[in-house]
């Protein structure tokens, strides 16, 4: 099983990590080992909670702000969103 | 199995240790306690698997024994064991509206999930970070 990232959600995750690392570098570090972790850790037989799309399921990270949103297809597994989670979330 | 008890009696139980607020929030499929302390938002824990064999109150000295750890994902176990109020009241979103946070995550999981553009294996992703990370310093800047 591999997992691998559409070029937006990896965009999303640079864009956040850029975003804090000009104020905090090592909490931007962490923030990224988090999500990198969460995503990884996909690579295995657990499965999620589905997500609003039918296809689609949802991850969170354990940093608590944000959530992998993610496919199964065949034996492969496509990170194709990293959102915000409800606690990191405002109007 | 522990006893069920309410999140005004959680709440009562971390502000006898000096903690200022503790927050509830979901995370999809998953359950996480969030402690203010001192102003500074840190999650204390999230806890896998089987915690039945913790008191309610044991799990609150716990996470209290622990700042900033965190210990895999705080399942749904722990709600049904801890809690005894309705999910939907459990669910505070920082905003405080929980429907426009569902339409949010609706809309942006429609969004991508519909956009076919290329992908990157995760290793390589990964490799790109590592790269971008080690242009930073390690300090805050000043």
């Amino acid at each position: 099983m591999a997992v691998s990232w559409a070029r937006a959600a990896y965009m999303r995750r640079a864009e956040l990590f850029l975003r804090l690392a000009t104020i905090d570098p090592a909490a931007a570090r962490r923030q990224d080992d988090y999500i990198e972790r969460a995503a990884d850790m996909l690579d295995g037989v657990v499965t999620y909670k589905r997500g609003s799309v039918p296809g689609t399921y949802v991850c969170p990270c354990n940093d608590g702000k944000h959530v992998l949103v993610y496919s199964r297809e065949g034996d492969s597994v496509r990170v194709v969103s990293l959102i915000s989670s409800s606690s990191g979330w405002t109007l | 199995m522990g006893h069920l008890i309410s999140l005004k009696a959680l709440r009562d139980i971390v502000a006898a240790d000096g903690l200022q607020n503790v927050r509830i929030v979901h995370e999809t499929a998953h359950w996480c306690i969030e402690l203010v302390m001192c102003g500074t938002r840190k999650t204390l824990a999230t806890v896998a698997g089987d915690v039945r064999r913790f008191s309610s109150r044991d799990i609150a000295i716990k996470l209290l024994a622990k700042p900033g750890s965190h210990q895999g994902s705080f399942a749904m176990e722990l709600a049904a064991l801890v809690f005894d109020e309705s999910f939907d009241n459990l669910v505070t979103p920082s905003s405080g509206n929980s429907a426009s946070y569902e339409a949010y995550v609706e809309e942006e999981i429609r969004r991508s999930y519909a956009t076919k553009g290329p992908v990157l294996p995760a290793g390589e992703v990964n490799g790109r970070m590592a790269v971008l990370k080690a242009s930073f310093p390690t300090k805050k800047p000043g």
